[in-house]
């Protein structure tokens, strides 16, 4: 039986599709690589590998000249969830609502990577909408688990989780309502980032639950995250929720490191008791225990309205949704029923035919925790227990630098295994939630296998701190080498 | 539990026609999430304030300074029916006979 997976002892003996975007940055800037062999060698991946992975929903050639000479991302191959807008390039959603919309302007991520002249290769697959935790939603293609193809990669940002972790692309970009970033990203054995509410504008992010979406990138370890983080951040007058606060310099933070015996780790005892599979629990502990050894603190913190994040995010969220998703009714963009016999018929009969069953499903659920009657018993309850669940964050930021917690409570699922019950689905989500409430950031990291397949490490940050968990990551990967074990493909 | 006439309601409320498998599905999918989701209802929240959003910014304000728009012929490029410059729509207003 072949490997299904290898662990390089370092960084050098990783084959160039799997190498850190920081080391190829290096190599083409020490001309030991060309941008035209770099572009040519992943093209070639993506053409040998992407018919088993399916990443990718389409290939484009954004690699314009034109860009900044210096800039980190210069000539690296990267790739877009396709939620994200590209000028004339479709973007779908991953809904055939969506499925010939071609954007007339670039997302702002867009826009500050293509300054960078990065090479965007091409738009990953997702759940319709962002909605879902498996990918398995996207009305256009299953993409697998690089890991195990009968396992699903995660979601929903699962196509550009795949991409990344196959050696499809240096980084990717996604975006996280409810894990969507750190899920996959756990699943497929890489680092995924949502950054804090606000830090990355969401102009051109077609929008699922607009209090909670945030774009973050995946990468390989978390001296790129810092890199992708530098490159995408800032505020942004196209987008009034972004923050006008200052810009850390990220990658700085990350080279700098962090001396563990400052540091003070809480761990939540909500996040660590019943239902996560023993496999993933040994790793986090194990991951904990490495931390300890490292000279780092640990205490006991509580989260105690933890156990109420699953019904407050999903009625929050599914609320926002059915009024985001109200814009998509035949007139302005996307498909349009072919028969009807009146404005009211083809928005329904459009609606209908376009929008797949989990979407109607979370549209269903939102409109009816909006409608009278049910407002104040689930929408309005719903945003007084957020408060909740922000100040359990606020009090246990008093005490400590960073929390650490699972990110799923499994490894990567099977294909069609929670898609007939919708809570078993939801239930995924578990750990990942809460954040996206509390608007904080958190990311994941790998650190470890169970059973063959990765597992994710959550650290969670306070507002603002992705500075702080970067150079907390990334010294942790000076001392351990979880981060450089890769499917074997 | 949620009727199949209130998912009807519901599904008219949002512009969506159902077929009657999905009608059903939806009725019993979402009895099933409203059930668990009701743990809510246990907290004592009479004196919280509801969180839209932890981090907003209120009342962002921008110079008003006229800047260049896209054409009119680009803003209609992605609609399903257009003659070039405007969304073509079905009649609304009913003309008399």
């Amino acid at each position: 039986m072949t490997e299904k997976y290898k662990k390089y002892n370092d960084i050098n003996e990783l084959p160039l599709h799997y190498k850190p975007a920081h080391v190829i940055r290096t190599m083409l800037d020490s001309r030991q690589i060309s941008p035209e062999e770099i572009k040519t060698e992943t093209l070639k991946r993506i053409a040998k590998i992407d018919n088993k992975i399916n990443s990718f929903l389409r290939l484009c050639d954004i690699n314009n000249d034109s860009g900044e000479k210096n800039a980190f991302w210069l000539n690296i191959p990267i790739a877009l969830k396709d939620n994200i807008a590209t000028k004339n390039i479709i973007t779908t959603a991953g809904s055939r609502i969506l499925e010939n919309h071609i954007p007339i302007f670039d997302a702002t991520v867009t826009k500050k990577l293509k300054d960078q002249n990065a090479f965007i290769v091409g738009k990953t697959n997702l759940d319709e909408f962002a909605m879902g935790s498996s990918t398995e939603n996207s009305a256009f293609k299953k993409t697998v688990n690089p890991w195990d193809y009968s396992c699903v990669p995660g979601g929903s940002s699962g196509g550009s989780a795949a991409a990344v972790a196959s050696g499809m692309a240096y980084m990717a970009l996604g975006s996280d309502t409810g894990g969507s970033i750190r899920q996959p990203a756990a699943l497929c054995g890489v680092c995924g980032m949502k950054p804090t509410y606000g830090r990355v504008s969401r102009y051109g992010l077609i929008a699922f639950a607009s209090s909670l979406d945030q774009i973050g990138p995946f990468t390989r370890d978390a001296v790129d995250m810092a890199h992708a983080l530098d490159a995408i951040s800032g505020h942004d007058s196209k987008d009034s929720t972004s923050s006008d606060s200052a810009v850390d310099n990220y990658s700085a933070a990350a080279l700098k490191g962090y001396d563990f015996k400052n540091l003070k780790i809480g761990i939540p005892e909500q996040y660590f008791t019943g239902g996560i599979d023993a496999g993933v629990l040994n790793r986090v502990e194990a991951a904990i225990e490495e931390f300890k050894k490292l000279g780092a603190t640990v205490v006991k913190v509580s989260l105690p309205n933890s156990k109420y994040a699953i019904p407050v995010y999903y009625l929050i969220a599914t609320a926002e949704a059915s009024s985001n998703l109200a814009r998509f009714d035949g007139v302005k963009y996307g498909f349009r029923a072919p028969e009807y016999k009146n404005l009211k018929e083809m928005y329904m009969k459009t609606r209908e035919a376009g929008f797949g069953a989990e979407v109607k499903r979370r549209i269903i659920l939102g409109t009816y925790a909006l409608s009278s009657g049910y407002y104040d018993a689930y929408y309005k309850k719903a945003q007084k227990a957020r408060t909740l669940i922000c100040q359990d964050f606020e009090n246990a930021f008093k005490k400590v630098d960073v929390i650490l917690t699972p990110v799923t409570p499994s490894t990567a699922f099977k294909f069609n295994e929670k898609t007939s019950d919708p809570l078993a689905m939801y239930m995924s989500d578990i750990f990942t939630i809460s954040i996206n409430l509390a608007s904080i950031p958190a990311m994941s990291i790998p650190c470890g296998l169970s059973e063959n397949m990765p597992v994710g490490l959550q650290i969670l940050g306070n507002y603002f701190q992705e500075a702080k968990m970067l150079a907390i990551a990334a010294e942790f990967q000076k001392h351990t080498d979880h981060h450089l074990c890769m499917p074997a493909i | 539990m949620i009727s199949k006439d209130e998912v009807m309601k519901i599904a008219g409320l949002a512009m969506l026609e159902l077929t009657e498998e999905e009608v059903l599905l939806y009725s019993e999918q979402l009895s099933s999430l409203l059930e668990h989701f009701n743990q809510i209802q246990s907290l004592n929240l009479d004196d919280i304030e509801p969180t839209n959003n932890a981090l907003v910014n209120f009342n962002v304000l921008r110079a008003d300074i006229v800047e260049p728009s896209k054409s009119q012929r680009t803003i209609v490029s992605n609609a399903p029916e257009t003659d070039g410059k405007n969304f073509n729509v079905p009649a609304i207003i009913e003309t008399e006979e």
